[in-house]
């Protein structure tokens, strides 16, 4: 990975670090690796193995109509990964002329290339993408599980995204406790072009000197150290580390409002589409759990006015999915979610409101 | 009193950027890291960062965190000597690897696909097309930064100043993108080829016998776009070992660069990246134009294997095992090391005859964690272990060191480059194969391309199959580079090397010459018939060796081992591996090895209960050892054994 120049990353230890990763470690359960077959133009098998495992038998040559998740299950793996020879070469060569391409049309009024005539960030990743979905739409890649079917929206929508969940000027903070000592913690703030400073638990101590060990008490103090050393703070979420690792963990849809509410978490400033989402996760839990309790009753009926006040209230939940085309909160929600076949089956009844595209307030 | 390092060898050193540090963090960094026991200070200094426009450098006339001069006095006040890498590549988690973004604009500088287009790093999400190798303007734009670089650093080479160590680029592997027909298709990369064909050969003539082509002159010869079986395999091998050549071609220029700019009298070096046995890089070959050639080192505890086989062919390999980068942390995009991981990782290596190391960083920065100083300058809680292995290791002068090893395998080139020629997934590269799959071979073809077996896995498979025989037989073996220099291979009286229907007549000439000065030398399963040219190929030299089907290899190991009286390492127990190193003057560190997931007992030897020490503790701290001890799951215990009375006192007397 490659970052740009202005991004700044600091005051993390090992095991600060280590303990902040660890809260969005993949499930350890199921299936793991990956299935690599090349093949050549006539399908017959190059090479197939399972990374970190070694070669592997896959039989030859592969049906055009192959199902990868009969390969998948045949080699115990989690994902494989069938190309035809040479399509990640195509997919390089295929990158390189766009990009070569800007670097041309950047060059075109100047004797010399221009400082950034490689485009921005998400720029060049929907270069890559873009380069990644031509292959595969070609027919000479193929992966299972397939890639989530996020459309590929534009840089100006993603811009957008990010605005709402982390303003331009601002700082988002996580800070997490041991029993009394903060055990991890990370800053964040953006710029324009994205995130430009991660400060971990040694910056963040450094800057507001001792505290008393109980978050519920030093709430305060880390929220002003952020916004006067980083950037005015437009989300703060302090708890116990292990909080926080419990709740990433369960698909129990009320977890975390029930925690919000009984001060395990505290969320500090609470900006309105935090607010909505806890909403509709105490709606959710509520409807599952009464629907469980009154035989059926979908209490969440009764509730539907008051969702529908909240709406008006706080117009940018509805319209982030219809100015996005897609629900970055949702996604991120799936992503942390642990496999559902590995727990209940969790139904999720939350009212199908339409969406209104009112701007974002 | 700290002693003096073995001279072949830059000195155990911690990494500090200064530019990245205040100006007032550069003391407190300084001392804390001599604290630790370094000898050394090692810095990069980035091109990017020193560079304001072409020709205009700011060396602390502007920015006084860039006062490189100032820095290298501060250390050189400080009783610390100094290791510098000026680049021009030097990664350092900088946006473009320390090159200046104008540079690799330049087209004229970049390297170039088989399609001709920029090659480019696809890191996201700041990608960007990486220099060529071969590029005379690039080579050019790295003159003029030495150039300017020269000016701060030639007075402060030793004696006038700290400067000791120079490294010449840094982990020079095309920048990652090494898959094998990836690049450099730059026409002065395209030019290079054709000469080296020729003189590979030894006349046009012959190489166009080899390639089954009609090359009437030099500029006649073209690389390699992708692997077909039906060329002759010379052209693809000739790709291979090319690709080797022009990066050996490129890092000596930029030696002589440095030596025009008043280094000459600083030694040279260079560090080779993870995945270095699927890397278009010949270490005995850079060896041969630069003082010390070494491998860098970030692994998980889990990477146990890999970092004992790494060791055992850098060991194997070169005079002395050198790691110009051994993880103290790591940058956030690694998947996260504890200082758990880093210090299993420097005591395995050392274990397994690694010499002397960089710890990279001793102080943190930016866009790096886990550092056993922080950017202050101050002691984090992790510092003291680190502090007792660094002066642990000096205290025993563990640099001057040796484990008696009389067994080698052989990584034949020609193979390794089959195996990188034959690799399918292209940018997927096999050094990156070999990094995340723990072999280079696991991305080749899987079909024998006529040869009768599927040569470019099978000999690796082989290789690996006898490794774990020695182990089992706990005999001490080291791997040999197949172009490793000659005095590598003296002392060996076992030598195995995988043959088969091809192979190379100057390594079957280095083998002969170890079976008629008395080595046992195994080769097999294959009497190869044909050269790494293609051309048919008795092979008479090989008559002198012991052809080996090795069906068993534990039978075979057990065999040898009896008939020529191999001593084993130290067998404490069921789980653990030991290794034994000896002094000149007597003194032995035992290492006991626990690999696995679970604590061990390890029931000592009496020498080690009546003598031995915990070498890991402070002298003031070292008690007796009971008869037996625990090893922690992933941990490592370093015993000292003091010379034996009769040794001591013949020590003191010297």
């Amino acid at each position: 990975m490659i970052v740009r120049e202005d991004i700044r990353f600091e005051g993390f230890d090992a095991r600060s670090w280590a303990a902040l990763l660890a809260l969005v470690r993949p499930d350890a359960r199921g299936r793991h690796g990956t299935l690599l077959v090349a093949v050549d133009e006539q399908r017959n098998v190059l090479n197939a193995c399972v990374v970190g495992r070694g070669l592997v038998q896959v039989a030859s040559p592969v049906a055009a109509d192959v199902q990868l998740a009969e390969l998948c299950r045949e080699h115990d793996v989690a994902r494989a990964i069938l190309l035809v020879e040479g399509a990640f070469e195509e997919v390089a060569e295929r990158l390189a002329l766009d990009l070569n391409a800007a670097l041309t049309g950047a060059r075109g009024a100047h004797a010399e290339p221009s400082r950034g005539a490689l485009g921005d960030d998400l720029t060049q990743l929907a270069a890559l993408l873009g380069a990644l979905r031509e292959v595969h739409a070609a027919g000479w890649l193929s992966i299972w599980p397939p890639l989530p079917s996020i459309p590929l929206t534009s840089a100006a929508n993603v811009r957008r995204a990010l605005d709402l969940l982390l303003p331009v000027g601002h700082s988002f903070t996580l800070v997490l406790y041991d029993d009394d000592a903060v055990s991890t913690a990370v800053a964040l703030s953006r710029r324009r072009e994205g995130i430009d400073h991660v400060a971990g638990p040694e910056t963040l101590l450094r800057w507001t000197g001792p505290l008393s060990g109980d978050y519920h008490r030093d709430y305060r103090a880390l929220s002003d150290a952020v916004s006067t050393n980083l950037a005015p703070l437009h989300l703060g979420v302090f708890a116990q580390r292990e909080t926080v690792e419990r709740l990433l963990r369960v698909p129990d849809p009320g977890a975390w409002v029930t925690a919000v509410a009984a001060r395990e978490v505290l969320v500090h400033p609470t900006p309105a589409y935090v607010a909505v989402a806890l909403g509709a996760d105490a709606l959710r839990s509520l409807t599952r759990a009464t629907t469980e309790l009154l035989g059926g009753v979908e209490l969440l009926e009764i509730f539907r006015p008051m969702g529908r006040a909240l709406r008006e209230r706080l117009p940018e939940a509805t319209s982030l999915s219809a100015t996005l085309g897609w629900n970055p909160l949702a996604t991120l929600a799936r992503a942390l979610r642990p496999p559902r076949s590995a727990h209940r089956p969790v139904e999720d009844p939350a009212p199908r409101t339409e969406p209104s595209d009112r701007g974002e307030g | 009193m700290t002693p003096p390092s073995a001279p072949h060898l830059p000195p155990r050193s911690g990494a500090v950027h200064y530019w990245r540090l205040p100006r007032r963090a550069w003391e407190p960094a300084l001392r804390a890291l001599a604290s630790l026991g370094f000898e050394a200070v090692e810095t990069y200094v980035p091109w990017s960062v020193h560079e304001l426009s072409p020709s205009v450098f700011d060396f602390g006339e502007h920015d006084r965190r860039k006062d490189l001069g100032a820095f290298l006095d501060l250390a050189h006040q400080l009783g610390l000597s100094a290791i510098v890498r000026p680049g021009p590549h030097i990664n350092a988690e900088l946006t473009y690897f320390g090159v200046p973004e104008r540079v690799l604009l330049d087209p004229r500088c970049q390297a170039r696909s088989p399609r001709g287009n920029p090659v480019i790093l696809y890191f996201p999400p700041r990608m960007f097309p990486v220099p060529s190798y071969a590029s005379e303007a690039y080579l050019a734009e790295v003159a003029r930064w030495f150039a300017a670089v020269g000016e701060v650093l030639a007075s402060r080479v030793r004696p006038h100043g700290p400067v000791e160590w120079v490294q010449v680029d840094n982990e020079a592997g095309y920048y990652f993108r090494n898959g094998p027909y990836g690049q450099d298709y730059h026409p002065d990369a395209r030019a290079a080829f054709q000469r080296y064909v020729s003189a590979r050969h030894g006349s046009l003539s012959a190489a166009a016998q080899a390639h089954a082509r009609p090359y009437a002159e030099d500029t006649d010869v073209e690389p390699p776009l992708r692997f077909d079986p039906a060329d002759p395999l010379a052209l693809h091998l000739d790709w291979a070992a090319f690709q080797e050549h022009l990066l050996t071609r490129s890092l000596a220029t930029m030696r002589d660069q440095l030596r025009s700019v008043g280094l000459g009298h600083a030694k040279t070096f260079h560090n080779i990246s993870l995945g270095e046995a699927g890397l278009p890089m010949s270490l005995p070959a850079l060896a041969e134009e630069l003082d010390v050639v070494g491998l860098d080192y970030y692994h998980r505890a889990s990477d146990f294997e890999t970092m004992r086989r790494r060791t055992l062919y850098l060991a194997g390999s070169t005079p002395g095992a050198y790691a110009p980068e051994l993880g103290a942390g790591g940058p956030p995009w690694f998947p996260p090391l504890h200082t758990e991981d880093s210090l299993f990782t420097a005591l395995v290596a050392s274990a397994y005859g690694l010499r002397s190391f960089n710890a990279y960083m001793a102080v943190d920065r930016d866009r790096w964690y886990g550092a056993p100083i922080d950017e202050r300058g101050e002691r984090r809680a992790e510092a003291e272990r680190w502090e007792r292995l660094v002066r642990g290791l000096a205290e025993v002068e563990f640099e001057a060191m040796r484990r008696p090893t009389r067994v080698g395998i052989v990584w034949p080139r020609s193979y390794m480059r089959l195996s990188r020629a034959t690799h399918v997934y292209g940018p997927l590269s096999p050094s990156i194969m070999e990094v995340v799959s723990g072999s280079p071979v696991h991305g080749c073809r899987q079909d024998s391309l006529g040869l009768g077996d599927v040569v470019q896995v099978a000999w690796w498979e082989r290789c690996e199959a006898v490794a774990a025989a020695l182990t089992r037989a706990r005999i001490p073996f080291v791997i040999l580079d197949g172009d490793a220099a000659a005095e590598r291979w003296d002392g060996l009286d076992l030598v195995f090397a995988p043959t088969y229907e091809f192979f190379e007549r100057p390594l079957a000439t280095r083998l002969a010459a170890c079976a008629a000065r008395g080595a046992r030398v195994v080769c097999g399963p294959r009497r190869p018939r044909r050269d790494e040219h293609g051309q048919a190929h008795g092979f008479e030299e090989l008559a002198g060796t012991q052809l080996d089907l090795l069906r068993d290899p534990d039978e075979a190991i057990a065999r040898l081992g009896s008939a020529l009286d191999l001593a084993r390492d130290l067998d404490l127990g069921p789980g653990l591996q030991t290794t034994t190193h000896e002094h000149a003057s007597g003194h032995r560190v035992v290492f006991v090895i626990n690999p696995g997931d679970d604590a061990l007992r390890a029931r000592l030897t009496p020498e080690l209960v009546a003598r031995g020490r915990d070498l890991l503790v402070g002298p003031a701290d070292r008690g007796p050892l009971a008869a037996s001890l625990t090893v922690e799951p992933r941990s490592v215990r370093a015993l000292l054994l003091p010379p034996p009375p009769a040794a001591r006192t013949a020590g003191d007397a010297r």
